[in-house]
């Protein structure tokens, strides 16, 4: 047994994943808000939209039953058509107002707060 | 591996700036939505066939003329509500009827496809009976006017035959009006409440109110006076037909005038449009009382609830889909547009509109356009609502001294 500190496992370099890159250039809020654009803008492009008409129309309940993949395909259109409009520009929004807030309340990495030394008088 | 001091702090303020970013995101999102869901008010509230009226009135032209299409849209409506099959056919002649007087340019093919309607509904009458446009319930009771004829049937189809000879006079048409309107007048009379079965011992403030603008109309076309009848119904009303609470006409009521339903959005704005006909100041009352009790916004998107908070009622197939809390009814509120548009209260009309284009999901190919919120009756009600006018105001015209 040696009184030598265990010796520290070097730093496993791990490849950084997508996500890991997309952040260096957006925030978590703009890559959800992308995110959201984009399965709303491709649910778009495939017909989604038509199949809310399953929903809405007058077929009976049975009806529906039957035609209960449209049925999936038109529920996932209006969460994706919401969260596009609602949440989508909300984050945003709120991803200026986070990095005022940061710039405001957050110190700077290494910025050090000095409280003034009383013991100094003021100069003149 | 050594952790920072100052990292829970720090981490707890990263985390309560994100939450407060995204409550600020929303309170200044969340407001300004309804913006970006406003119609074009000069298209929409201008003399002319918006966009979106042609487009709604394309689609529905090309369903009446092609008999396939037709049975399937028909097939469709009836599986979930055979009245709506009758009140799709009646909205989209009104809508056609008002298209052909706002645009004489368009009244050849508007004639053709309500022609189309009207014989095709007039045959179905003829072929299976009064009843066919009922629900099953129709058949469960019985009927206390003998015999049994539903009012229903009997005002929707004299509101087509009369609003078809206001654009342009056709001899049958005339005859067969002249016998509806008959019949009618003299079953509201039969009633102690002046009103007539829509089913068993059930009547309708919304089906004796077009009933009643029928008879208007055919007093315009034909030089009969029915002022006297139509004042004694407006006065029964106010005193046995009308909600305590609210002052609105009940929706549904035995034929001796005691209530079954009390006010409801899904009867309230369309029977206040009809009444217009009959009594201009008792309608616009029902209407300022209907807009107080049921229209609502929230961020600036309109709706109607079904019904007023003083008069709670109990949902229907006809209330459509209802929103929990805000009590939003899509029936209601389809139904609205045409309150709103007749009293001319753009504000209410264009905030309904906003909620239109955002819940509705309009779907537009080739001109042509449909709502996949909605169906073949709430696209014709939404039709009509954007195209009414001309026609009530051609009855006031031939009715003035």
């Amino acid at each position: 047994m040696s009184d030598a500190p265990a010796p520290v496992p070097p730093p496993v370099a791990v490849p950084p994943g997508l996500l890991a890159r997309l952040r260096g250039v957006a925030s978590g809020f703009v890559l959800r808000a992308a995110a959201i654009a984009l399965l709303f803008f491709v649910a778009e492009a495939a017909g989604f939209r038509g199949y809310v008409a399953v929903i809405a129309s007058t077929e009976s309940p049975a009806a529906l039953r039957e035609r209960s993949v449209e049925v999936v395909l038109a529920a996932t259109y209006i969460v994706l058509y919401l969260a596009f409009v609602l949440l989508g520009p909300t984050l945003l929004i709120a991803d200026v107002i986070r990095a005022v807030l940061r710039w405001l309340l957050i110190p700077k990495p290494g910025a050090t707060v000095t409280a003034p030394n009383r013991a100094t008088p003021p100069p003149g | 591996m050594a952790v920072p001091a100052d990292a829970p702090p720090r981490r707890a303020r990263e985390v309560a700036i994100s939450v407060l970013s995204l409550a600020l995101a929303a309170a200044i999102w969340l407001p300004a939505v309804h913006w970006f869901f406003q119609p074009d008010a000069a298209d929409e509230l201008g003399p002319g066939l918006s966009e979106r009226s042609a487009g709604l009135a394309a689609r529905f032209q090309d369903i009446w003329a092609d008999p396939a299409e037709r049975a399937r849209e028909v097939e469709r409506m009836r599986s979930m509500n055979a009245e709506w099959d009758l009140m799709g056919r009646t909205f989209l002649v009104a809508s056609l009827a008002n298209i052909a007087l706002r645009d004489p340019s368009l009244r050849g093919p508007a004639l053709e496809t309500v022609d189309r309607i009207i014989d095709d509904t007039l045959a179905r009458e003829r072929e299976s009976g009064p009843l066919f446009f009922l629900l099953g319930y129709a058949n469960d009771s019985r009927w206390v006017m003998d015999p049994p004829r539903s009012q229903f049937l009997d005002g929707e189809m004299a509101l087509m035959l009369g609003l078809r000879r206001l654009v342009e006079e056709r001899g049958d048409y005339r005859v067969l009006l002249q016998e509806r309107v008959a019949t009618i007048v003299d079953r509201m009379e039969r009633g102690p409440v002046l009103c007539a079965e829509s089913y068993p011992n059930e009547c309708w403030a919304f089906c004796n109110s077009i009933a009643l603008a029928a008879i208007a109309i055919a007093d315009s076309l034909d030089g009969t006076d029915h002022a006297a009848f139509l004042a004694r119904w407006v006065r029964t009303a106010r005193e046995r037909l009308t909600d305590p609470q609210t002052g609105l006409l009940v929706s549904s009521y035995t034929l001796d005038g005691r209530t079954l339903d009390g006010p409801e959005g899904t009867s309230i704005w369309m029977a206040a449009h009809f009444l217009q006909l009959v009594d201009p100041s008792f309608a616009e009352e029902q209407f300022r009382r209907a807009k107080d009790g049921l229209a609502r916004s929230i961020l600036g998107f309109g709706y109607s609830r079904e019904w007023p908070p003083a008069s709670p009622g109990r949902r229907d197939i006809d209330s459509g889909a209802v929103i929990p809390l805000l009590e939003a009814s899509t029936g209601a509120s389809g139904l609205a547009l045409v309150g709103a548009r007749a009293f001319g209260d753009d504000d209410l009309y264009c905030s309904l509109l906003a909620s239109l284009k955002f819940g509705g999901f309009p779907i537009g190919r080739d001109g042509r356009l449909s709502y996949g919120a909605s169906n073949g009756v709430g696209d014709a009600v939404i039709l009509y609502a954007s195209v009414l006018g001309p026609a009530w105001d051609e009855v006031r015209r031939r009715a003035a001294p």
